[in-house]
């Protein structure tokens, strides 16, 4: 077999070859926003506390899914199911990339962040008759944005079940009206979600309201979230 | 120890994830810019392996996989920058001598065979690629390799086997037989 490793000296050398060390520049520049950035964590917990073993199967799942392909691990049409490294079939989802406008309060005090191309993870799953994600992170100031539009959201009654759980800058909300991840308490926060699609591209129009975590007072979220491929 | 870090970086400590990935970024990026040949690249993929292990720890239920998962995640970000890549343009970049990198090991001293294995390693997928540098860079055996990769682990020798007949064939003047790779 060609794959011994002794019939292949002069392609291993050339392998080996080659820098092994990362500068540290680059090593800071990665590990230092690590800190800011939120763990996948905060809904699957309270999941757990507050909904039954079925409902907290079934989200854990769809949060799974949210993950991986808002984080695009998986490639367009990689069956899906399961965490971490195994693999196991469901149906394959597609994948587009969100560009998006954000913005806290109202006035003269709004603040405004917009999506970065360059931004390391910038990915969603549009389904028409399903649930849609996007997960994006990356900018300056540092934006993360897990995002989450329910099953129906489209049908009328249907405009609160939007979640999302967004840190921009020294900002962090979460909304989930509709305890689509169990995030909520009841009333805690108000949204809706209007949704548009021009050709392949679909636009996401969320009006929220819920508490500053700064300052526990009411802040007006307003996101516009276009996915396209 | 090991495990412990994984388990605490799973809790959110920050402090712990940092030391588990400084351990290993080194690795990662002599992996990533072995595998796309490119320094911006490599770099892309392990900042985005990294950032995602961060955020989607919690989801990993045996911390003893910590490094199989994350290598997946760095395979996975090299696919991704792979692809980017063949979108811009094709080109063939020679990696540096490891002292202009400032480490690293000898390689061939002979240009030409070097360049000649550049240009043949630059026409294999990420898929192949990968193989070859888990295997002969890293020293993972096959199955490790198929694991990582989540592919069965005739498909990760059959990779093998195709790339190294590719690159095999690129330094030696002497007609092969076309090689049918194994569809996964």
């Amino acid at each position: 077999m060609i794959d011994d490793l002794h019939t292949d000296p002069l392609v291993r050398a050339w392998i080996e070859a080659g820098p092994d060390r990362a500068s540290t520049e680059f090593v800071e520049r990665t590990l230092a926003p690590i800190p800011r950035m939120r763990q996948r964590r905060s809904w699957r917990i309270t999941l757990g506390r507050r909904a039954g073993p079925l409902l907290m199967s079934a989200a854990a799942a769809a949060a799974v899914i949210a993950v991986a392909l808002g984080s695009g691990l998986l490639p367009k049409g990689t069956p899906i199911g399961g965490s971490g490294p195994s693999n196991s079939a469901s149906p394959a989802l597609g994948s587009y990339k969100p560009t998006f406008e954000l913005t806290f309060g109202d006035g003269a005090s709004a603040r405004v962040f917009h999506s970065d191309p360059t931004a390391s993870v910038a990915s969603c799953n549009v389904k028409q008759a399903g649930p849609s994600y996007a997960l994006y992170a990356g900018g300056d100031p540092f934006v993360n944005i897990d995002f989450l539009v329910g099953a129906g959201a489209e049908k009328p009654g249907g405009a609160s079940r939007v979640a999302a759980e967004i840190q921009a800058d020294d900002l962090y909300v979460r909304f989930d009206p509709a305890i689509l991840r169990g995030g909520d308490a009841a009333g805690r926060s108000q949204a809706t979600v209007a949704i548009s699609t021009v050709g392949s591209a679909t636009t996401f129009v969320v009006d929220a309201t819920t508490p500053d975590t700064r300052t526990g007072r009411p802040i007006h979220v307003a996101l516009t979230i276009t996915c396209a491929p | 120890m090991e495990q412990e870090l994984v388990r605490r970086a799973a809790r959110g400590d920050a402090e712990a994830f940092d030391a588990l990935a400084r351990d290993r970024i080194d690795r990662l990026f002599a992996i990533a810019v072995r595998i796309l040949r490119d320094h911006h690249d490599a770099e892309d993929a392990v900042q985005q392996a990294l950032w995602t292990a961060w955020t989607d720890l919690p989801g990993l239920r045996d911390p003893e996989r910590f490094d199989a998962w994350l290598y997946r995640l760095l395979i996975r970000g090299c696919f991704r920058s792979g692809r980017s890549r063949r979108r811009r343009l094709s080109v063939v970049r020679p990696l540096p001598d490891a002292d202009e990198a400032g480490g690293g090991t000898d390689g061939p001293r002979d240009v030409e065979t070097r360049d000649a294995l550049d240009r043949a390693f630059a026409l294999l997928g990420t898929e192949h690629r990968s193989v070859v540098v888990m295997h002969h860079y890293l020293g993972m055996p096959l199955e490790e390799v198929a694991d990582v990769l989540g592919v069965p682990s005739g498909t990760a020798r059959s990779r093998l086997h195709y790339a190294l007949r590719r690159l095999r064939a690129a330094i030696e003047p002497v007609d092969i037989e076309p090689v049918v790779e194994a569809s996964r």
